[in-house]
């Protein structure tokens, strides 16, 4: 994808979202009261702001030179924090890494209430910082177990939290572990 | 006066309670390791915070908030000297002429020159910040539905003008933030809002998890994709701190006075936080200074106008804040959200409801301020160790705070659903370059902005004329529309001299 048409896209999705929202608007089922506003119209009213500002930059970013694509955005051409970012080296981009991140994230949710807090937090913690490219298993090992010990402690014990303590056999562990730090 | 000064004197003593007391430490400590470390942001450090607040009580909740506000604005100055890391944005800056010095042998006067400036600045800004804040509140209590609209409006055009980069970025993250706000069951009409049928979006959607998910999580996204590199360091041996003279500072006073108006006023407009601030003081040194055409070599003007305005940027920030109840920026905004989970609205009438804890936080800033500059002092090498943490580690611990924060707040893990979604949105924004601040602050002042517009309507009988009629309101919305106008003059001058450099 050319350099303009992928500049593009966060526009265009934003611009298709705010023409579904403002469709859905449209199709709020309420009573008017008077000539009261009702609750549409407040929404109405951001959305076709929206509508409008990603019309008009869609516009400029068409009406652009190509040669201004590759420089970047114009607006930031005065502002000192994204001269001193142009400055730097482009970083190197791990797409896969991002995806595995998400994943787990999504899969640790997932799992919490199947696993309970501290054997999913445990692997969780394992996992990611293996994701993150740290290499030395004996610190990976340590920091998941004791991690999800810290935070058992202080968020059962300390702040009086709830956490998931999971189901069947997972559920003995977290109780084996209430018990020896004293929580009820 | 005298009624503000014996207020005050009740504000140290209530903040000189073990349990205040204990929070203000605690915040500073805490405040200065997240600007420590590269890869937290102020912000997400604040917001990390947040959820430990839920079972304190308002006072030192907010206590551990502000003082991590208020020593956050010193702390990334350390790496930026040493290391050449700025740990916040507000501290880039201080790469030109700090790390300059201390490059230069010098590392003890630069890191001396910026706990100065900070503990200066800070102290000047916690006196305006008294000053101004009952006159500002006495005003305030005049104001009607019209006139906090046009705040409102003022307070999110000046964030999206003043906040650097592409303004139709910052229009969309801010029309997202305020939709967001829209979700759920209407409070007028009882009417399912963009809820699609799902019971999770009936409740609507909380700005607790669009600021942790988006700050904390997408932070940690973006980090994780490039690989979490942080830069080798060199060692540790060379740190101390040797505090100018007063002799020595006396002779900057000029660069004091000016980077702390610039602070202070940068403080009060919403949107030009500590970052803008940073970067104004410098170039108004540049202009101004004694010794403007060596700055950048290393001296000490160019190390003081940044720390002095971003460190008098906070006092600035919590006039707005406590008065009108309109954070000005990211950090003042998750303040504003402790207020509320504690059910206190702030706004002028808390100068009568909760004088004792406004009084409170005024002396928490001052007592935050001198406390940050021993901390500085004493404990700059085991602050700095902390750099020393794999990357890695930090982040999962930093997502794991993320998710169990928002699950305490209602124990319900839909909650944690809703920051792995707008951790991917963060993690989206930084990548198209959307900024998030003012995502944030439209979710939280979409419904004021939308109540009090509702209000008006009904009130005046849908006659919108009313917003430039009444003298306040109409004022403000002269000022809204210069805010709005400003970037466009200024891209045009830009272009205009970039035609005539190039023609």
């Amino acid at each position: 994808m050319s350099p303009r048409y992928r500049a593009l896209l966060p526009y265009l999705l934003v611009l298709a979202g705010a023409v579904a929202l403002t469709w859905s608007a449209l199709h709020f089922e309420f009573t008017p009261r008077g000539d009261r506003p009702g609750p549409d119209v407040w929404p109405r009213a951001i959305l076709a702001l929206m509508i409008v500002t990603c019309v008009l930059r869609i516009g400029t970013l068409l009406r652009r030179r190509p040669v201004d694509d590759a420089g970047g955005t114009e607006e930031a051409a005065g502002d000192a924090l994204a001269e001193d970012e142009r400055d730097a080296a482009p970083r190197k981009r791990y797409p896969l890494l991002l995806a595995t991140g998400i994943a787990l994230t999504a899969a640790y949710v997932a799992l919490l209430g199947t696993l309970g807090f501290f054997v999913d937090t445990v692997l969780y913690i394992g996992a990611l910082i293996r994701t993150g490219r740290y290499r030395r298993w004996p610190v990976i090992v340590a920091v998941s177990l004791g991690g999800a010990l810290f935070f058992m402690f202080v968020f059962m014990k300390v702040v009086y939290l709830s956490l998931p303590i999971g189901t069947p056999p997972f559920e003995a562990i977290s109780l084996a572990l209430m018990q020896l730090m004293g929580i009820r | 006066m005298l009624e503000v000064l014996h207020q005050l004197a009740g504000g140290f003593l209530h903040v000189l309670t073990p349990v205040n007391f204990s929070a203000l430490v605690v915040g500073l400590v805490v405040g200065m390791l997240v600007a420590v470390l590269p890869g937290l942001t102020l912000v997400m450090g604040v917001v990390l915070a947040l959820p430990f607040t839920y079972g304190m009580s308002i006072t030192p909740s907010i206590i551990l908030l502000t003082a991590m506000y208020v020593s956050g604005t010193y702390g990334g100055a350390i790496t930026s000297i040493l290391f050449r890391i700025p740990g916040e944005p507000m501290d880039v800056p201080l790469l030109w002429d700090g790390y300059s010095m201390a490059h230069a042998g010098r590392p003890a006067q630069a890191l001396g020159w910026t706990l100065f400036a900070a503990l200066t600045g800070g102290l000047i800004t916690a006196t305006i910040m008294v000053t101004l804040a009952v006159p500002f509140a006495k005003v305030a209590l005049t104001f009607d539905s019209p006139e906090y609209f046009a705040i409102v409006l003022f307070g999110f055009t000046s964030v999206v003008a003043l906040g650097g980069g592409s303004m139709a970025n910052a229009f969309i993250s801010l029309f997202f933030g305020m939709l967001l706000s829209t979700v759920g069951v209407d409070e007028i009409y009882g009417v399912d809002r963009f809820t699609f049928g799902t019971e999770i979006l009936r409740d609507g959607i909380g700005y607790l998890p669009v600021m942790v998910g988006a700050y904390g999580l997408g932070e940690v996204l973006v980090r994780l994709e490039q690989g979490f590199v942080s830069p080798p360091l060199a060692g540790d041996g060379r740190i101390s701190t040797r505090i100018p003279s007063l002799a020595e500072a006396w002779k900057l006073r000029g660069t004091f006075a000016r980077s702390s108006l610039v602070g202070v006023l940068c403080g009060i407009v919403p949107g030009a936080g500590a970052t803008i601030a940073s970067f104004v003081a410098y170039g108004v040194e540049g202009q101004y200074g004694k010794r403007r055409n060596q700055l950048g070599d290393g001296i000490p003007e160019g190390i003081v106008a940044p720390q002095v305005a971003s460190t008098a940027s906070v006092g600035g920030h919590m006039v707005p804040l406590l008065t009108l109840g309109i954070p000005g920026s990211g950090a003042t905004a998750v303040i504003l959200g402790a207020f509320l989970l504690h059910g206190v609205q702030p706004g002028p009438q808390i100068f009568q409801t909760q004088a004792l804890l406004v009084y409170a936080i005024f002396a928490s800033v001052f007592l935050g301020v001198i406390g940050m500059g021993l901390l500085g002092y004493f404990a700059i090498r085991p602050l700095v160790k902390v750099l020393y943490l794999p990357e890695a580690i930090v982040s999962v611990f930093v997502v794991l705070f993320c998710l169990i924060g928002a699950y305490s707040e209602h124990n319900n893990v839909s909650d944690l659903w809703m920051i792995v979604a707008f951790g991917v949105v963060g993690y989206l924004f930084e990548r198209w370059r959307f900024p998030i601040a003012p995502m944030v602050l439209g979710c939280i002042l979409g419904p004021v902005a939308e109540t009090s517009y509702l209000t008006t309507m009904i009130s005046y009988r849908n006659d919108w004329t009313v917003f430039f009629t009444r003298p306040v309101s109409g004022a403000v919305m002269v000022l809204t529309l210069i805010a709005l106008l400003y970037p466009v003059f200024r891209g045009f001058r830009r272009r205009r001299h970039a035609v005539l450099a190039h023609p």
